[in-house]
């Protein structure tokens, strides 16, 4: 079943079944909900990079883990925002800058962006933005994890740029996530798709988020031989545990 | 009802399950699996500070670059046994791992604190090594890594990493990777051969790494191999691809990854 569709039905049994208030933006499924993002990005730009198998086994665990979970192919960043409002667990795997991460929508030719802070309206290359920061505390303060695996994503964005301001503090210090992953440098393909599973399978195990990000990296380099890049994860409240599933608070 | 209540604590510690099944060099003898998950749970209790009682969760076989090796969990210790030797991969203590951005010893500390476990463990760390002080945001780490290449500066199949919590100078993880081989042959394909054919591949045009080392293929037959890192950019604002390559040094054809 289609993430929407299941979602859907869902939220509904859930209002009926509750009443729920129009006050709360965020819906608090059971199980809770868990999105992941994935993408087949095309050459020539930004370059070939195919993170479907992360997204698959990052799905896989945390299925696992008792949430209903989806890998989510080549989706806007509006609606990866939309839906995170609903989520406990949000994922991302693919192309990023300091600042800020890529979704491509899977028709060869149209991409959207999340950006960290920009408050901007321009818009260049007719790359549709959304802005973390154009979000409620009440949106996306039920998120108990927020993933940004791709290159630099721990970084600043430029001062004064679109892309000022960093994903991780945002979703953290500003909108209540109670714990995000980011990286400082660069993450390399294939190596992603061994992390993915290895990162969310200690989690799934019962790891603290920097508990499962140190031994993915053991993980990496027993598999591939060198770590990916994957050794420069920097976390925020990486004390946290997703086991057993639930809501952020 | 005492015999009994033995009979149960002995299966407790032993509590082996087997969740999946190595396909990867599948025709590698040195992947063979002669030891038993129950082994391989004795084995990890023999572990210089192994708990003491606890219950072993076995997993495997999991292909690694050079081995083999089944996972072994006990409360706070963990451990990669190899399938075919008993050999012991790797030992991490999660409770170990640093918990604060602290950093109250230096590089000398760290060092010694990693050797002096080498020790206890009879792992012999061999080549260059080099000393990192990585901060993780929320944590810090040292990472001491042992190196060993050739006079031509092929990696060999010898590495040993070692991380210290930086707070409490504990050790919380070792990883040590050895396989046997013979001398690598000079490479017949270069580094310029192995970049272009890397960004061929790839189709990224800027290559940020490249190194020559020693893996085995599905037969277990030692192959000589460039690792090819490239991007897309070199500019820090722009979008990123980043990949790795692998090219056969002797045939120059590129090696699949999973």
């Amino acid at each position: 079943m289609r993430r929407s569709a299941a979602v859907g039905m869902l939220a509904l049994i859930l209002a009926i079944g509750t009443s729920a208030s129009s006050s709360v933006n965020a819906a608090q499924l059971n199980p809770p909900l868990a999105d992941v993002f994935s993408f087949d990005y095309p050459d020539p730009w930004p370059g070939f990079f195919l993170t479907y198998g992360a997204g698959d086994k990052a799905r896989a665990n945390l299925k696992d883990t008792g949430y209903t979970a989806f890998n989510n192919r080549n989706k806007s960043a509006g609606t990866a925002m939309t839906w995170a409002k609903d989520d406990a667990v949000w994922a991302f795997f693919g192309h990023a800058r300091p600042g800020g991460v890529l979704f491509y929508h899977g028709d060869g030719t149209s991409y959207s962006e999340l950006l960290a802070n920009s408050d901007m309206t321009v818009i260049k290359s007719g790359v549709a933005k959304v802005s973390l920061s154009s979000y409620t505390w009440n949106d996306l303060h039920d998120l108990r994890l927020m993933v940004f695996a791709g290159c630099n994503t721990a970084k600043d964005g430029k001062p004064g740029s679109l892309d000022d301001g960093n994903l991780s503090r945002v979703a953290f210090i500003r909108k209540g996530v109670d714990s995000t992953i980011a990286f400082q440098g660069l993450v390399h393909w294939p190596v992603i798709n061994g992390w993915g599973d290895a990162f969310f399978a200690r989690l799934r195990m019962g790891d603290t988020v920097n508990q499962a990000a140190q031994m993915a990296v053991s993980m990496m380099i027993y598999s591939y031989g060198w770590e990916g890049g994957f050794d420069s994860w920097w976390t925020i409240g990486g004390t946290l545990k997703i086991k057993p599933a639930g809501y952020g608070s | 009802m005492r015999g009994r209540t033995i009979l149960i604590s002995t299966f407790a510690v032993l509590a082996v399950v087997s969740v999946a099944v190595a396909t990867a060099g599948a025709g590698d003898p040195r992947r063979t699996a002669d030891v038993t998950p129950e082994r391989a749970a004795e084995i990890a209790r023999s572990i210089p500070g192994a708990p003491v009682g606890s219950r072993a969760d076995v997993r495997g076989p999991i292909p690694g670059v050079y081995h083999n090796a089944y996972s072994v969990s006990y409360d706070d210790m963990e451990a990669l046994v190899d399938v075919k030797t008993g050999g012991v991969i790797s030992v991490a203590w999660p409770r170990r791992m640093p918990s604060t951005t602290e950093v109250s010893i230096g590089e000398d500390a760290a060092t010694q604190a990693a050797e002096s476990l080498l020790r206890g463990l009879s792992i012999e760390a061999r080549g260059s090594r080099s000393v990192q002080v990585l901060d993780h945001g929320s944590v810090v780490e040292y990472v001491i890594e042992w190196r060993l290449t050739d006079a031509a500066g092929v990696r060999l199949p010898h590495h040993t990493v070692v991380r210290v919590n930086a707070a409490t100078a504990e050790v919380f993880s070792v990883l040590h990777l050895e396989r046997s081989y013979t001398p690598p042959a000079a490479a017949v394909v270069s580094r310029e051969q192995a970049e272009r054919i890397a960004r061929e591949a790839s189709g990224l045009a800027h290559v940020t790494d490249a190194f020559l080392h020693v893996r085995f293929d599905d037969l277990g037959t030692q192959r000589t191999a460039w690792r090819v890192n490239l991007v897309s950019s070199t500019s820090p604002d722009d979008y990123v691809s980043a990949r790795s390559v692998l090219v056969d040094a002797s045939t120059g054809e590129t090696i699949a990854e999973p």
